[in-house]
């Protein structure tokens, strides 16, 4: 059985006894910059300071989600106009060839606008990582 | 041009190979040219562990077979890998027919008697141009093939960590890339560079178990089916 859609069952009952009617799904609606904003901050993967051109890592650079919320605040940090960025990677235990690769399309981006992609405060596994791909000699790390 | 190149002669006429040594010293570009009597003796040279060399001079009159089969030879030569193969065609093979059958037999280039300075120019040129287009696909293959193996065995340590197992082999295998990675020349970085970024650039997520750590439920004996139940439904609680 079921007990997730035996509750939403009973649920969607209840309302329909009160006479409210569930809200139609809206189909994904293209957010303005404020609300990309917002969005970005309120990820949990990563933290997103626009005034300081940084961006805090929260989780380990493994996930699509966390590859996906990384390329997208760096988008709009340069739509903000930033040319350097800052990807604090103090809070990533490991990252893995996709993470890799997700620098790597920030690192294009950024260089498109003639600035620096910067990799802060790595941990163990990732300053390795690092290390092993001389990946020093093409971001600025710190 | 700044770049100078070593060269090989193999001619059977020593006055053909000393003509050749001494037209090569009029032009910039070549810097330590010697000369051999046959294809047998200009293997042995390739095969020394000295300086690579640029261009290989070899007569066609050695003949197709003897040619073709040193070219392919020569070419396994860690000194002779990235040469021009450069045939030196007689007056009288002045007509296409010979010229172009001499670059089906593996040549890169010909060259004919007498040798005019602006021919050899055009040659050291070619050689060098040759040379660094045939690196340039080696280390490209190469650097492929490396930064395929570093991800992999990144991926593999993040697996067996996650999964909490040992990652000794593949951390091992891990860091047997990285010594191959560190030896790398500067020149070199760019070409790895763009090969590490070509395969990372369409990697694809992984979907990972990753486990739970507060699921972690250290059990420890029971002393009795009392006590056992108890914890077990502490457990559920």
């Amino acid at each position: 059985m079921d007990v997730r859609k035996v509750a939403s069952d009973r649920l969607r009952k209840r309302l329909e006894a009160l006479g409210i009617k569930e809200d139609p799904v809206e189909p994904e609606k293209e957010l303005s910059a404020e609300e990309m904003h917002e969005r970005l901050k309120q990820r949990k993967y990563l933290r997103y300071n626009p005034e300081k051109g940084e961006v805090n890592m929260e989780e380990s650079l493994i996930s699509a989600e966390a590859g996906k919320a990384l390329v997208e605040s760096v988008q709009e940090l340069l739509s903000q106009g930033k040319k350097n960025v800052t990807v604090n990677m103090e809070k990533s235990e490991l990252i893995d060839g996709y993470g890799i690769g997700r620098l790597f399309a920030c690192d294009d981006q950024i260089k498109q606008k003639d600035g620096t992609l910067e990799i802060a405060g790595s941990q163990d596994f990732v300053r390795d990582v690092i290390g092993i791909l001389r990946l020093d000699e093409l971001f600025k790390v710190s | 041009m700044s770049q100078k190149i070593n060269a090989l002669i193999v001619h059977e006429n020593a006055t053909t190979r000393v003509n050749l040594k001494t037209a090569t010293t009029s032009v910039y570009g070549f810097k330590d040219v010697r000369h051999v009597g046959s294809p047998h003796d200009a293997l042995i040279q390739l095969n020394k562990d000295e300086e690579p060399v640029g261009a290989v001079f070899v007569a066609r009159s050695f003949g197709k077979d003897v040619v073709s089969s040193f070219i392919a030879n020569a070419k396994g030569t860690t000194r002779a890998q990235d040469a021009a193969f450069i045939l030196i065609l007689e007056a009288s093979d002045q007509d296409s027919a010979a010229v172009t059958a001499s670059l089906v037999e593996g040549g890169d280039g010909f060259l004919f008697e007498p040798f005019s300075v602006d021919t050899l120019k055009e040659i050291t040129e070619l050689a060098i141009k040759i040379r660094n287009k045939r690196l340039d696909l080696r280390e490209r293959a190469a650097f492929k093939l490396l930064a395929d193996d570093a991800v992999k065995y990144i991926d593999k340590v993040i697996e067996a960590r996650l999964e909490g197992r040992d990652p000794g082999y593949d951390m091992k295998m891990l860091r047997k890339t990285e010594q191959a990675i560190a030896n790398i020349g500067a020149e070199s970085m760019p070409r790895f560079f763009s090969e590490l970024g070509k395969h990372v650039l369409g990697l694809e997520p992984v979907q990972r178990e990753v486990p739970d750590q507060r699921r972690k439920v250290k059990w420890t004996c029971a002393k009795s089916p009392v006590t056992d139940c108890v914890s077990g439904l502490r457990l559920l609680a």
